[in-house]
Formats: structure tokens, C-alpha cells, sequence
């Protein structure tokens, strides 16, 4: 019957209309954000930084802004720190980047502000260490290595071979 | 009777950079004469970011989120053959589950982006509705993504010698989730869409590819496959690890647009029996290296290499040279869609102007790839 | 329910004896009331227009929303059903561009012509009992004769504006409009045979007596409504604005005020090719329990809605396809119609 794809159709659009709506009703439903969201906003340990500035190397676009200074016990101390994120691609390659793992993304999204000089963040001045933080970059631990103690042998050989190292660098 | 000494003019029409149909920044430039095509020239720029010289000032490794912004619809297809090229470089071994990870990522983007092509040329044809049933699917399917590596739309997943990030529970049930909703939705859309006299009339017999046409043309992916000619990368020519694993690949002999979007209905099915089968592989893998031995600082040996791989759009390459410093000498990239609109200007002639958009719709062109 | 059947009757009654009150007392000639009242009617059938078309605004993005899975616009209003204020208030609070080489006068005309027509076709439409403004013994064919005259502002729109897009919209709508009057005017013919006469309310006292004429005419009901959506314009056959390819074909150089008028005239157009329809082969405002106006309003809210869901559901039909449907098959279909309309009428007669 001529028609009849127009009438499959027509059902189909009508079923559609009944079924339940998909939309995720934002603000009144926050979206369930994954643990490893590479997030909008950016979280550093500050204790735990040892400057390094790795980051900054690894960074495509030249975001992160860093100065380091020699202090009265000629140690590094980093007196700039700040994400433009204007320029940032979120590629997280920062966040690999980083061997102490003090660099992290948060599960925020909702990063719009009103000023531009709001949007490159100072994570001297606020780590932002409270926000809820993703775990993206995150290295799975290494496995403990099995210790399987030698039979009774010299006392010195042994203790030496019980001195294993625990874990990563994490 | 007579012929009718009928003064009419042929008037140029410019459907411009900016217009709802025209996938991205696309300026045609058409003379009518009436409501038939007389000439058509396509123009293109309006997008261009720089990227191959872009990446020669940047590491290998730094180059790696820009080459996401190519077909921006499905970014980890593009990261694939760049990886794969200085990988060729290196010399380096991938380990097996990180292979099947990137296969298995791949997979599901090339399901996102095909979603997208089928989607937006329903759109394009004017049924708007029809656009929101396979974005929901496509929303499925970035949700594993962005469980997977955190991001939905420009992944940066896979890095020379294997991938970023391992498989984790939540990707376990965000891919049982697609893998649910899919097969229903598939079904629900053929019966929509398939027999529908309007789009029928619409697609049959408009834009015919013959097969040498498209093998003179250069066009790769779906739309060749739409004319006849049985040529998938991933099987005639396989990377990664799909030689393990047996597909179907189908092909039309019609060459038209309705052939072309019966090819994509088609491949979808493929995709998604190739992700069961692949995930179902990646599950035996459990615990294995995701990532290969790659020096931190990378300095890749001097030389040159062309990696191909089967992208939702075509067959995407990509070729490094390198003189053995941190930079790459010179990227290039071969990129579907800039070959696949080659055809537009043989092709558009003598259609009537709707045609015009439902020829750019059905062969599922992004702008980021060819303006590069 | 006789009180609330004739509220308005009985509300156009007050007016007149108030105007016949006020001529006496001013010492005029009483017939003047009978012009007064024709200022009322025509303030009854505006209101009536301009509210349904409010409605309809708001109540097409809602049904779109829910054939796309998505809950439409839910923020201005209880659920969102206050939106098409914000929308009227948008519209008027945007610049009206007109562009350089336009032909200014008509770009203007043309936009407030566009609500004359539906405004004229609802002056005989017989909104409940007793309630038809011009009550005229050819009824159905002066609305024929009105609706025809929708296209012209649509033509001026398009070659008014200067633009390619426009101009090829326009040509479009020219096409359309004057292809699919045959097969409504057949469609309306078979009607008329079986009913016998053309005043609007004969025919519903005809479907009162008797049976909907949606029964007895399905094909001509069909067609009357793939005709009617492709007199409004409307998706499948929305070429003239065809938002994919024309960018918005017609109405491109159009915004602010004299678009919200375009916009708001189309859905006045499909208002009266459902009040029709409903009146031609639904009964009109025939109905238990209810009042006859409400049911009018139910039934041609019905007849929209299927308007709206079949906008939302198909594919645009391209150019030449409009013209080879009508004249291939619409018009060899009703013809068929027609003429086993009338040996079935001959014979039972």
C-alpha cells in the first residue's frame, strides 16, 4: 500500500512522544560525573610539589605560568603558579606529567565566570586542594614484589635480601 | 512544437560558510539555472588551524591532543595512525591488551561518529526529529569514554607504545549500558526511516558513484564501499589486531545516497557485533601491560613513516619524518573527507538544489578534517 | 450547559441591546447597532485567533519536545506553558532590519497582510451554535476563495527582500499553492455532494442528522489534509522555508516584529484548515455533554496536534516531487472520488 513507510513512521514518532523524556534536567539534576572527568578547574598539593616543573614542560600550549626563585638556603621555591586557562586543552598531560602526583583535575564543570581575569587560576594562592577531585592520571599502584626468604644461609646475605622497597613513588 | 526561444538566467548561489546544512564552514559556490544545478564548486579554508605546521613546533608527544581536533567527532581514530607511524619509527612493541584497548576504543567512536552521519543527513533532509534518537546513542557511547580516559569529545587516549589509562568497572557498565540500548534503537530507526516513501524519493538515484568514479576520485571509507567496490583497511590491509578477529563487511552496488545511507545502517551492525567480540577478547587480558617501553624524553630515530587506518569517514594516514631531535620534522595527514569532497563538483551538476544538501549530507563530511 | 452552549450568543446579544440603548438615547438610527456589532464580532474572531495561535506556539514545541524525547521548554510558566510571552516579548524587543536594496513598502505590506486572510476565512466559520460571524449561504466556498489569497503575502515576502533565498522561497510557495488548491477543491466538492449545499451550518446540521462525513469520505479527508498542510506550508511540504537548504527560505530577511507577524499568520492558516476540516468532516461543534464551542476547540486541537506530529516526523519533500504528487496522484485520486461520489449520490438519491 502506498504509504505505508509513512504510517510505520508516523507510529514510531507517536510511541516516541509517550515514552519518558531522556533529558537530564539540569540545575535541578547534576550530572553523575565519572572518576576520571578531566575537569574544568585544576587542584595542586602544594606541600607535596617539589618544583620540578615538569608540568609546564609537558604542557602543548603553554599554560601553566611558573617562576622559581633560590631562597637564603639556595632551595627552589616556586613563586608563580598559575593554569591560563584560557589556552588549556584539558589534554591532561600535565597531570601525567607529574612525578609526585600533586597536579590533579577536579569534578568540577561549572567553571564559567564573569571576569576574564577570573579564568587563568593561581594554585599559589589556592591549591583548591577542598574540591572533589578526579582521578584522572592516577598510576595503579606497583605490586608489592613477593619476598620468598633464602633457606638458612650467612645472617648478612639475608638481611640485605629482606630489604625490598615498597611500592612506587606514590 | 516549437522550441521556445525561452530568455532564462542562470543566477549564483552561494550557500556560504554559515548555513545549517553544510556540516561546518563549507562554502559552495553553485550556479542555478531554475532549480537545477548547472555548476558547483566547493571552497574550503574556512577552518583551517595549521595543524601539520602546528605539530612540527610541538613534541611527538605534546603533538598528540591536537591530532584529536582533526574529525573531531571521533577523537581517538585519529590519534591511532600518528601513533602508529612513530611507533614504526620507534620500532617499539605494543603489548596486547594495550592493542585491544585501542581497537576497542576506536570501535566505539567509529559507532559515535557513525551516529552522526546517520543522524545529521535525516536532519539535513528535513526530519528533525529523527536527529535526537541516535545522538542518544552517541550519548552512550562518549559516556564509556569519558569513563574510560575523562574525556567525551577529544580523548588524547592512546600514546605511543600502548594507551593513557586501563578499563575499570565504571567502563565496564557504561559499555553494558550501550550495548543494551543499541539493538533496540537500531530497530526502532529502520523502521522509521527505511521505508519511508518521502526519503525514498529523496535519496534513490541521486548522486550516483559509479565504482571506477570513485576509485579515479580517491574516496575510502563507507562511501566507496556504497559503490561496489569491497575494500576495508581492517581487513585487506590490518593493523592493531584485526586480523584475529572476522567481520562482515558490507557492500551496495547502487552508488547513490540512498546506498550510502543503507551502507552506514549496515556497518553499524558490524560495529557493534566487532566491540562485543573485541571487549569480549580484552576481558581475557585482564591484568596485562597497557603500555609498551617508551623513553620519557622521546627522540625519535631519523627517518620516515606512513601509518593508514580505517576512520569512520575513510582510510586516514598519516605521515612522519623525522630527523632524530624531540620535534617532528614534518607531520602529514591524509584525511578522508578532504578526498571524499573532491567528487562534489563532477557530481552536483544536473541535480535539483534540495539534492545539493542531501549529496554533502550522505557522504559524512567533517570540516575539521579537511581544512586541517 | 444550555447557559454555558450560548454564553457568547447570549454575551453578543448584551452588546447589541446595550448599543441599541445607547443609539436610542443619543436619538440614532437603530440600525447603526447592527455596524457596531460587526466591530464586536471582528474583536470576538481576533481575540479567538491571536489566543489559538498563542497556544499553538507553545503547545507545537511541547509535542515536538516529547516526540524528541525531551521535555520542550519548561522554564517560563508552570512547565514551561507561559513561554510563548517570553517569546512575543523577544520578538517585539528585536530590531526590525530591513535590508538596503529591499523594497520597503512591501516589505512592510507584506508582513501585516499576512494575517488578513486566515482573519477573513474565520468570519464564517461556525465556532459553536449560532455562533458564525458572516453566516453566508456559500460558506464554504468564499473560505475556499479566502485561503487562496494566503500565498500573496508569502510571494511579496520573498520578492520584496532582495535576497536569492527569499526569491527562490517565493517562487516555491507560488508552485504549491496554486497546485494543491485542485485537489482541495475536489476534496470540498465531494463534501458538498453529499451534503448538498454549501452553507457551513447546513452541513453540520447534515452530519447531526445523518453521520460525520469523515465516514462516508475518508480518501477526500486524507487528502484534504495532505492539502492543507501543504497550503500552511508546513512540513512535509515546508520548501519555501525549507530550513535546511533556503536557510529561512522565504522569511530570511525578516525579524523582530514583522517575523513574529509571519509567524504567528501561519499558525492562523492551520487554525482554519482545522476548523474546516473539523466543520467539513468531524461534525463541527456537535457533541455530547460538552458545549459546542469547546468541542469545536477540542476537535480542531486534535487536527492541529496531528499537524504538528506530522511536521516533526518526515523528511522535506524536494520541489518537482511536490508538483508530480499533486498532479499525478492527488488529483487523478480525487477525480476517481468525485465521480464515485456522485453516481453514489445519483443513485440513492
Amino acid at each position: 500500500m502506498f504509504g505505508k513507510g509513512i504510517l510505520k513512521g508516523l507510529m514510531v514518532t507517536g510511541k516516541e512522544a509517550a515514552s519518558k523524556r531522556l533529558t537530564e534536567k539540569y540545575p535541578e539534576e547534576k550530572p553523575n560525573l565519572p572518576d576520571r572527568w578531566r575537569g574544568g578547574s585544576f587542584a595542586l598539593d602544594k606541600e607535596a610539589c617539589i618544583n620540578c616543573g615538569l608540568c609546564a614542560m609537558a604542557c602543548p600550549n603553554k599554560v601553566i605560568r611558573q617562576k622559581f626563585e633560590k631562597d637564603e638556603e639556595n632551595k627552589k621555591i616556586c613563586t608563580e603558579f598559575v593554569m591560563d586557562r584560557q589556552y588549556c586543552l584539558y589534554c591532561g598531560l600535565c597531570v601525567e606529567a607529574c612525578p609526585k602526583g600533586c597536579l590533579h583535575f577536579t569534578q568540577d564543570f561549572e567553571t564559567a565566570v564573569y571576569l576574564a581575569s577570573d579564568v587563568p587560576q593561581d594554585l599559589l594562592a589556592d591549591g583548591n586542594m577542598e574540591a572533589p577531585r578526579s582521578k584522572y592520571g592516577e598510576k595503579p599502584p606497583l605490586p608489592k614484589p613477593v619476598i620468598t626468604p633464602k633457606p638458612a644461609a650467612p645472617a648478612a646475605p639475608a638481611a640485605s635480601a629482606a630489604k625490598v622497597e615498597e611500592g612506587g613513588d606514590k | 512544437m516549437q522550441n521556445l526561444n525561452v530568455n532564462s538566467e542562470r543566477y549564483t548561489l552561494n550557500m556560504g560558510p554559515q548555513h545549517p546544512s553544510t556540516h561546518g564552514v563549507l562554502r559552495i559556490v553553485a550556479d542555478f539555472d531554475g532549480e537545477t544545478c548547472v555548476s558547483a564548486d566547493p571552497q574550503i579554508g574556512y577552518l583551517h588551524r595549521g595543524m601539520e605546521k602546528l605539530l612540527e613546533s610541538r613534541t611527538y608527544v605534546q603533538g598528540m591532543p591536537y591530532t584529536d581536533r582533526l574529525d573531531y567527532l571521533a577523537g581517538v581514530n585519529n590519534n591511532l595512525p600518528y601513533a602508529l607511524a612513530v611507533e614504526k619509527l620507534l620500532g617499539v612493541e605494543i603489548p596486547e591488551r594495550a592493542s585491544l584497548l585501542r581497537m576497542l576504543s576506536c570501535e566505539i567512536m567509529r559507532l559515535a561518529s557513525y551516529m552522526v552521519g546517520i543522524g545529521i543527513y535525516i536532519m539535513d533532509l528535513g526530519a528533525v526529529s529523527a536527529v535526537f534518537y541516535p545522538y542518544q546513542q552517541r550519548e552512550y557511547a562518549l559516556e564509556v569514554m569519558s569513563a574510560l580516559c575523562g574525556a567525551r569529545m577529544t580523548q588524547g587516549y592512546i600514546r605511543f607504545g600502548g594507551v593513557q589509562a586501563d578499563w575499570n568497572e565504571q567502563c565496564d557498565a557504561a559499555l553494558q549500558k550501550l550495548l543494551d540500548e543499541f539493538p533496540p534503537f537500531l530497530e526502532m530507526y529502520h523502521k522509521l526511516v527505511d521505508e519511508n516513501e518521502i526519503f525514498l524519493h529523496r535519496t534513490k538515484g541521486v548522486g550516483v558513484v559509479t565504482a571506477e568514479q570513485a576509485k579515479a576520485y580517491g574516496l575510502t571509507g563507507a562511501n566507496l564501499r556504497a559503490s561496489g567496490v569491497s575494500y576495508d583497511l581492517r581487513r585487506d590491509a590490518p593493523y592493531c589486531l584485526y586480523d584475529r578477529f572476522k567481520f562482515k563487511v558490507p557492500v551496495q552496488q547502487a552508488g547513490d545516497c540512498h546506498a550510502r545511507y543503507v551502507q552506514r545502517m549496515e556497518e553499524c551492525e558490524v560495529i557493534y557485533q566487532l566491540i562485543k567480540d573485541i571487549y569480549a577478547a580484552l576481558k581475557e587480558t585482564e591484568g596485562g601491560e597497557i603500555m609498551g617501553k617508551v623513553p620519557k624524553v622521546l627522540r625519535v630515530p631519523a627517518g620516515e613513516a606512513y601509518a593508514q587506518t580505517e576512520n569512520p569517514k575513510g582510510i586516514m594516514g598519516c605521515m612522519v619524518a623525522s630527523d632524530g631531535k624531540t620535534n617532528p620534522l614534518r607531520v602529514h595527514f591524509r584525511r578522508p573527507s578532504f578526498d571524499n569532497i573532491a567528487i562534489y563538483s563532477e557530481l552536483m551538476p544536473g541535480h535539483k538544489m534540495a539534492d545539493l544538501v542531501t549529496i554533502i549530507a550522505s557522504f559524512d563530511i567533517v570540516l575539521g578534517e579537511i581544512d586541517a | 450547559m444550555e447557559f454555558v452552549n450560548n454564553i457568547f450568543v447570549n454575551i453578543a446579544d448584551l452588546c447589541r441591546a446595550l448599543f441599541v440603548w445607547l443609539l436610542n438615547l443619543l436619538g440614532l438610527p437603530v440600525g447603526l447597532a447592527e455596524v457596531a456589532m460587526v466591530a464586536v464580532y471582528w474583536l470576538g474572531i481576533v481575540i479567538v485567533c491571536v489566543f489559538c495561535a498563542l497556544f499553538y506556539v507553545i503547545w507545537e514545541r511541547k509535542l515536538a519536545g516529547y516526540i524528541q524525547r525531551r521535555p520542550g521548554p519548561n522554564r517560563l510558566g508552570p512547565n514551561g506553558w507561559f513561554h510563548t510571552v517570553g517569546d512575543a516579548i523577544k520578538l517585539v524587543m528585536k530590531e526590525d532590519i530591513v535590508p538596503d536594496g529591499a523594497d520597503k513598502n512591501v516589505h512592510l505590506l507584506a508582513a501585516l497582510l499576512a494575517f488578513v486572510p486566515p482573519m477573513l476565512a474565520l468570519a464564517a466559520m461556525p465556532f459553536g451554535e449560532g455562533m458564525t460571524a458572516l453566516d453566508l449561504e456559500l460558506g464554504v466556498v468564499y473560505i475556499m476563495a479566502v485561503t487562496t489569497l494566503a500565498s500573496l503575502p508569502v510571494l511579496c515576502a520573498g520578492y520584496a527582500s532582495n535576497n536569492k533565498f527569499a526569491m527562490m522561497g517565493a517562487m516555491r510557495v507560488v508552485n504549491q499553492a496554486i497546485s494543491y488548491e485542485v485537489p482541495q477543491a475536489l476534496c470540498i466538492l465531494s463534501v458538498i455532494m453529499v451534503a448538498g449545499t454549501f452553507n457551513l451550518n447546513q452541513i453540520i446540521d447534515w452530519q447531526t442528522g445523518n453521520i460525520w462525513l469523515v465516514c462516508l469520505q475518508p480518501v477526500a479527508f486524507v487528502v484534504y489534509l495532505i492539502t492543507a498542510l501543504a497550503e500552511c506550508n508546513r512540513a512535509p511540504f515546508d520548501l519555501p522555508e525549507g530550513e535546511s537548504e533556503l536557510t529561512a527560505g522565504v522569511f530570511t530577511e525578516y525579524s523582530g516584529m514583522r517575523y513574529a507577524l509571519f509567524y504567528l499568520a501561519e499558525y492562523c492558516n492551520m487554525f482554519v484548515a482545522a476548523g474546516l476540516a473539523t466543520t467539513l468532516f468531524l461534525g463541527g461543534f456537535t457533541g455530547p455533554f460538552l458545549p459546542g464551542w469547546v468541542w469545536f476547540l477540542l476537535k480542531t486541537f486534535v487536527i492541529m496536534s496531528f499537524f504538528i506530529w506530522v511536521r516533526w516526523s518526515f523528511p522535506r519533500i524536494r520541489a518537482d516531487h511536490v508538483l508530480t504528487f499533486c498532479w499525478k496522484v492527488l488529483v487523478p485520486l480525487m477525480l476517481a472520488n468525485v465521480l464515485v461520489t456522485g453516481v453514489v449520490v445519483y443513485l440513492l438519491a
